[in-house]
């Protein structure tokens, strides 16, 4: 017959089990207070990543589109709704002429019909290698190369195929480099030089898609990223350009940031106080009943006393029935957080319209240490006072109660 | 001498008004004594017994076991006393709940430092008190003559030197009482002393020594002072 000893962790053990509804009850407890602070902190650090790989990778102050698809640049950037406008590239030299602008470069947006390496459209960019101050800066710091004519930069979220190539327009180029994700519209773009794109965009007239109907296309650009002189103020200067330029909307980025930033804040902040909040729940709702519970088992206490157990022995069992509710709940909070924040996260992303960038393996593993810390410190901390009003209790007093 | 018991008492407040649950008691026990203790109501007896135990600090006075003086002894050795040198089998149900019979009885076993086989003790133990086939059986399937033998069984496993049970046969018939009673006699005669304290005239008179406690005064019956005893009924003290 196996021998199991009866020592503090076993007696705890038997003591929840003999309760199942009360032990179920009290691991839901702790299990909602780590779902919420795990699942919250990793979306808190995923919407902060996103934001930060926003504002590193618009790298432009302004941004000047036709009058009329400023949603649409932005839904192109924040999004990934693929789109395409243009305007005439006179209005590069015009933007750069204007007081107060440093730099200026041009874009030319293509969107794909169908490609084998996603399952919707693929925004398709080309840019100017000679004035670019966006995207080659990026390339060369990850990759320490620069973009050559007849080949493609793709996205983050972009599936090449297995030759590390990627075919549009019944063209196919190889990928010199696949981008690490930001959490922006960018993943899901291609990007190329601008003799590349046009190159497409001459194939895809040929197959008959025409995206222009009234520019020539070497004579069109769809955005123009601008840089100004840092001792100036943005909104200043996109004034300058809607006075000076028509028919062109000015898309200021810090602004664009700052509103997304204010939406970010508010939800960093409701998160943290709805984890702040839950975890005081979670040790009231624990003290409450733990403190209940041990006056129903009083006698219980005073029978193990009368036995043999010293004070601290009986704190050790109240502390250590309380570990493992934490212990329990912790887990299983975690665990089912786990399985909503990151199987679906590009979901919550897309329903927050929020760029949502997921933290690297070290962060998480962080938060989650961080997270079962708490979880598992809720219950000892909340029945401290039931272990010490335990153990202190006068057993023969008890007895008495009880008869 | 197993336990001297010298000028015991213990002094409660009541209303402001000083008064001794247990009032200079003297007692010394050896192995083998089957000491049964009866009284009213309030008379002292369970008090005397918690002091006996260690449950309590007496006022003055000392009880001594191996030469020491139990009101000396901190929390961890007046447990490790409790546990390994008396075997107390408290008032009402005091069967854990949460634990099957076999390890209830095991449970002191493992509350300090023993050597042997708790299991093969405690299955043994079982068999003496006839409940043998219940081991494996939670408190809520049993009555309540085998929840009594189950704290018997419990209190014997770390072969204590003395056995102390407060109204062990309480709520129990006669006949149950009778095999109760029955199991302390066995005990006594291994050598163990038995104290017990009881209402029923019948149960206090299955001892070998007989005192009544009297507003915290315990005095021993001896030949013909031992009456008190109705034939086929329960106690005058209840």
């Amino acid at each position: 017959m196996k021998q199991t000893p009866l020592t503090s962790r076993q007696l705890s053990f038997y003591n929840l089990r003999r309760r199942p509804f009360r032990t179920f009850c009290l691991i839901l407890v702790v299990a909602v207070l780590a779902f919420t602070l795990f699942g919250g902190s990793i979306l808190t650090i995923s919407l902060r990543n996103g934001m930060s790989s926003l504002q590193q990778r618009l790298g432009a102050d302004l941004m000047v589109v036709p009058k009329g698809y400023e949603a649409d640049m932005t839904g192109v950037l924040l999004r990934g709704e693929p789109s395409y406008f243009y305007f005439s590239d006179a209005v590069v030299q015009q933007i750069a002429e204007i007081k107060g602008v440093s730099q200026v470069t041009p874009q030319f947006f293509l969107t794909s019909l169908s490609a084998s390496c996603c399952s919707t459209q693929v925004q398709l960019i080309g840019f100017d290698p000679e004035t670019d101050f966006v995207i080659q800066p990026w390339i060369a710091k990850t990759y320490g190369i620069e973009i050559q004519d007849g080949c493609f930069i793709a996205g983050g979220d972009i599936i090449l195929e297995s030759d590390q190539t990627l075919r549009f327009f019944n063209q196919t180029y190889p990928v010199a480099a696949q981008l690490e994700k930001t959490a922006t519209g960018l993943d899901s773009s291609v990007f190329m030089s601008m003799d590349t794109i046009q190159s497409l965009f001459t194939s895809a007239r040929e197959s008959g898609m025409n995206f222009i109907y009234d520019e020539e296309p070497k004579e069109a650009v769809s955005s123009v990223l601008v840089r100004i002189n840092k001792d100036l103020n943005a909104d200043t200067v996109a004034s300058n350009i809607r006075a000076g330029i028509p028919n062109v909307d000015v898309i200021v980025s810090k602004n664009m940031i700052s509103g997304i930033s204010g939406n970010l804040s508010s939800l960093v902040d409701y998160i943290r106080v709805l984890s702040i909040v839950l975890w005081i729940f979670a040790a009231v709702i624990l003290l409450v009943i733990f403190s209940a519970t041990i006056n129903e088992r009083k006698k219980e206490f005073a029978v193990i006393r009368i036995l043999g157990a010293t004070r601290r022995r009986l704190a050790v069992i109240v502390l250590t029935e309380s570990l493992y509710l934490s212990v329990a709940g912790g887990v299983v909070g975690v665990a089912a957080a786990s399985l909503v924040v990151f199987p679906f996260s590009a979901y919550i992303g897309e329903r927050l319209q929020l760029p949502y960038l997921e933290p690297e393996i070290g962060a998480v593993l962080g938060v989650l240490a961080l997270s079962l810390l708490l979880s598992f410190l809720v219950g000892p901390l909340a029945s401290i006072y039931s272990a010490v009003k335990i153990s202190k209790a006068e057993t023969y007093l008890t007895m008495r109660e009880g008869e | 001498m197993l336990l001297q018991i010298n000028g015991l008492t213990k002094e409660y407040q009541r209303g402001g008004i000083p008064f001794s649950a247990v009032n200079n008691v003297i007692l010394s026990v050896s192995p083998g004594d089957f000491i049964c203790i009866t009284g009213r109501s309030g008379s002292g007896k369970s008090t005397l017994l918690n002091l006996i135990a260690g449950l309590l600090k007496p006022t003055s006075g000392s009880i001594t076991i191996e030469g020491r003086d139990t009101s000396t002894f901190n929390d961890e050795e007046a447990s490790l006393y409790r546990n390994s040198k008396i075997g107390y089998i408290p008032q009402g149900q005091s069967v854990l709940a949460n634990l099957t019979v076999l390890d209830n009885v095991r449970l002191p076993f493992y509350l300090f430092r023993h050597e042997g086989d708790s299991m093969a003790k405690a299955m043994s133990l079982l068999e003496q008190v006839g409940i043998r086939h219940l081991a494996h059986m939670y408190p809520r399937q049993l009555s309540g003559g085998e929840l009594r033998r189950v704290s018997i069984a419990r209190a014997l496993i770390n072969d204590p030197m003395m056995i102390i049970a407060d109204e062990p046969t309480g709520d129990l018939d006669e006949q149950t009482t009778a095999e109760i009673m029955r199991l302390f006699r066995l005990i006594s005669h291994k050598g163990m002393a038995v104290l017990l304290v009881t209402h029923d005239m019948n149960a206090a008179h299955a001892g070998n020594r007989f005192f009544i406690m009297d507003s915290g005064v315990l005095t021993e019956q001896r030949g013909r002072d031992r009456g008190g005893r109705r034939a086929g009924g329960r106690g005058e003290y209840t």
